[in-house]
């Protein structure tokens, strides 16, 4: 008996091994980081990897040679993919399952042959017109579906706006469909220029506030002297560093910013639109190590209102609801096939996420994992407000990540509204949702007042029956025991 | 005996001139009841920290230790008493060490008996009603305060102004306190890592 028990043992243990290798184990060793999320304390919590690395692209791949410090990345709505390969001098097209298409170095422009230099910057409308933000001509340039001809060309704005030895050094470029041209310039403060379909210079659009130290200010302004205050550096806003369209043309935007809003969705009027109903404001990671707090440098617009910001200071990407909301996190600094350098770039292919980067000089592509699409589909069925299943799949979410919160609040919302009080102010607490607690536990309480009013009421009148009848019997007893005055005070 | 001990701080507190007045010179304050009242209300001040209700506690229950939160009482409670001692043997006070610990003491006692109802109210209540909550507690530290104003008053027969000034001068003294021990420590620390070193520096010769 004691044998086949060992036996069985050994047997059990030997089949749960394998079938981890199988099944998890070796997926999970290919992965080069860990995922991750904040707690409503603020805390990281480990969570299970929500993309995984799944192809590497280099420039010799495609028989084109290697890439040279590209700087942006963009996917068409044909899913094409335009790298600009900056040191190049080059875009690069390429198809969904990326190969190669063509590269545009010339164009002919008013009859005449001209070449990119150093473009920083490509955007691709839905009609396949290319533009450029073509950096070292200090030009924009648009490149009509061909990519063979230039048919616009933006050099500097002439405006009262700028000086006369105003260097235009556009660094990142966004096409709305009603053809306003947003462009992303060096050294420029005022926000993000807006050109109009014919190049003519609008206006600039959701300039960044002037963030500065008051310390700072107070001796600045009143106490430093002509000579220092010329030395000193000049309070001036952030510059943005990238920016991204989403389906109703607000622009979403990242900026260097460190203690502030790095990531602004903007509408047509230039207010910051963004909602901010997470446990902590989407600015990447919470907690920073010796290398500061994140720097976002790109952003993608993904499905159901979700973005997904790149963090060149230690290669991750944050990837929040439309609420706000930290949904998952991933990525490292390293050399490995899945981990970055120096990140440029984020875009979404369909269900995949691209990243591009610099330094390494390579596209690597993330496709998602289980785990990510329970939860991308959960957030999608509560986008469009179907709670019933987004609970059923918040509950599978729950089944490989115990710690997730939003998948608690997402269940704590379905079961309000099927009436289950009790089990919504429940789930609301796991989800540190106080707001949907304070909601679930009022109807709770209406419920138990209404269920035992008699009681209550009687219980009530009981007492203040018992409490006259004491006060009586007490008069009675001092009358009879002929005390006629009790000093109380001590 | 006991009982009168025991109903004193609760006549202090509604009757503040008066109820001090009497703890000064008909001796009616007592040590015993004085620790008891500081213990309870660290007690009340733990109890809210752990169990208001959901909605108004923000506590990571990770970060819950109790004696920090003994810290957070007891340790202000005895640098109040100190630092107010020490300033008003030079301010012409007529207060004695024991006189200011249990006044203060008896002082504290609104914040028990407030807390710990408000706390156990905390746990019915939705967002909307969160500010009977909070208006509890202010009254209970109002009160306090008020109560430590005319405790310093009585204890040491001084005027509104001159109160007003020591109080100030005392949480100042407070912090110099706190600096000064902060300061003895860290050169305890120096000192013994250099004498440590030395005894390293020799063990490996």
């Amino acid at each position: 008996m004691i044998t086949t028990n060992w036996i069985r043992a050994i047997a059990a243990s030997t089949a749960l091994t394998i079938a981890c290798l199988v099944f998890s184990g070796y997926a999970k060793a290919a992965v080069p980081y860990i995922g991750y999320t904040y707690d409503g304390w603020g805390d990281r919590v480990w969570s299970p990897v929500p993309y995984v690395p799944d192809r590497v692209v280099e420039g010799e791949d495609l028989g084109i040679g290697r890439f040279n410090n590209p700087d942006d990345m963009f996917v068409s709505e044909d899913k094409h993919v335009y790298v600009a390969d900056t040191d190049n001098n080059r875009i690069v097209e390429m198809n969904e399952r990326y190969e190669f298409v063509r590269s545009i170095d010339k164009f002919t422009h008013q009859g005449k042959e001209d070449s990119l230099l150093k473009p920083r910057g490509v955007y691709v409308t839905p009609e396949g017109d290319i533009y450029v933000a073509d950096t070292g001509n200090h030009r924009v340039v648009r490149l009509k579906q061909g990519g063979e001809e230039a048919d616009l060309v933006i050099l500097a704005p002439k405006s009262e706006y700028f000086a006369d030895d105003y260097v235009f050094d556009p660094k990142k470029i966004a096409v709305d469909s009603a053809g306003r041209i947003l462009v992303i310039a060096d050294r420029v403060f005022d926000g993000i220029m807006e050109f109009d379909g014919q190049g003519v210079f609008r206006n600039f659009f959701g300039a960044n506030r002037v963030t500065y130290n008051p310390a700072d200010y107070f001796w600045k302004r009143y106490f430093a002297t002509k000579a220092q205050k010329e030395r000193m550096v000049q309070f001036v806003p952030t510059e943005y560093t990238n920016l991204a369209l989403d389906d109703i043309d607000f622009v979403f935007t990242t900026n260097a910013e460190r203690n502030g809003t790095p990531i602004k969705r903007l509408n047509p009027s230039g207010t910051d639109v963004l909602l901010r109903q997470g446990f902590s404001n989407p600015i990447g990671d919470l907690k920073a190590d010796s290398r500061g707090p994140s720097t976002l440098v790109d952003i993608s617009v993904g499905p159901d209102g979700t973005y997904s910001a790149l963090d060149i200071v230690r290669g991750r990407i944050f990837t929040y609801d439309s609420e706000g909301r930290l949904l998952y996190v991933f990525g490292h600094d390293g050399n490995r096939v899945g981990t970055f350098k120096t990140p440029s770039a984020i875009e979404r292919m369909g269900d995949a996420i691209v990243v591009l980067d610099k330094e390494l000089a390579r596209l690597t592509t993330f496709k998602v994992s289980e785990f990510g699409r329970l939860v991308n589909e959960a957030v999608h069925n509560h986008y469009i407000g179907n709670e019933k299943r987004a609970a059923e799949l918040w509950r599978e979410v729950l089944s490989l990540n115990e710690n997730y919160e939003i998948a608690y609040s997402g269940i704590s919302k379905a079961d309000f509204r099927a009436g289950e009080y009790k089990r919504a102010a429940k789930e609301a607490k796991f989800a540190l949702d106080r707001n949907a607690y304070s909601k679930a536990y009022k109807h709770l309480r209406t419920g138990v007042l209404k269920q035992h009013f008699n009681a209550i009421l009687t219980t009530i009148l009981a007492l203040a029956a018992a409490w006259i009848a004491w006060k009586q019997i007490r008069k009675f007893r001092r009358r009879r025991g002929g005390i006629s005055h009790v000093d109380r005070t001590p | 005996m006991w009982i009168e001990r025991l109903r004193f701080p609760f006549y202090v507190i509604v009757h503040p001139f008066k109820g001090f007045w009497e703890l000064k010179y008909d001796k009616k304050g007592n040590w015993i009841v004085a620790m008891a009242i500081v213990l309870l209300v660290s007690l009340a001040s733990m109890f809210q920290y752990q169990y208001s209700g959901f909605i108004v506690n923000t506590h990571s229950p990770y970060s819950f230790n109790s004696l920090v939160q003994l810290r957070n009482v007891i340790l202000p409670f005895f640098l109040w008493c100190v630092a107010n001692w020490s300033l008003t043997t030079l301010m012409d006070g007529e207060g004695k060490f024991g006189e200011i610990v249990i006044s203060s003491a008896y002082a504290m006692l609104p914040i028990f008996m407030l807390f710990v109802p408000a706390t156990i109210y905390s746990r019915f209540i939705t967002q909307e009603e969160t500010a009977f909550y909070y208006y509890l507690n202010g009254f209970a530290v109002i009160w306090f305060l008020y109560l430590m104003f005319v405790s310093t008053m009585t204890v040491h027969q001084y005027t509104v102004l001159k109160t007003l000034v020591t109080i100030g001068l005392s949480v100042v003294c407070m912090g110099f306190i706190v600096f000064l021990g902060m300061l003895f420590f860290s050169l305890i620390q120096q000192m013994y890592s250099v004498y440590f070193t030395i005894y390293r520096e020799l063990q490996f010769r």
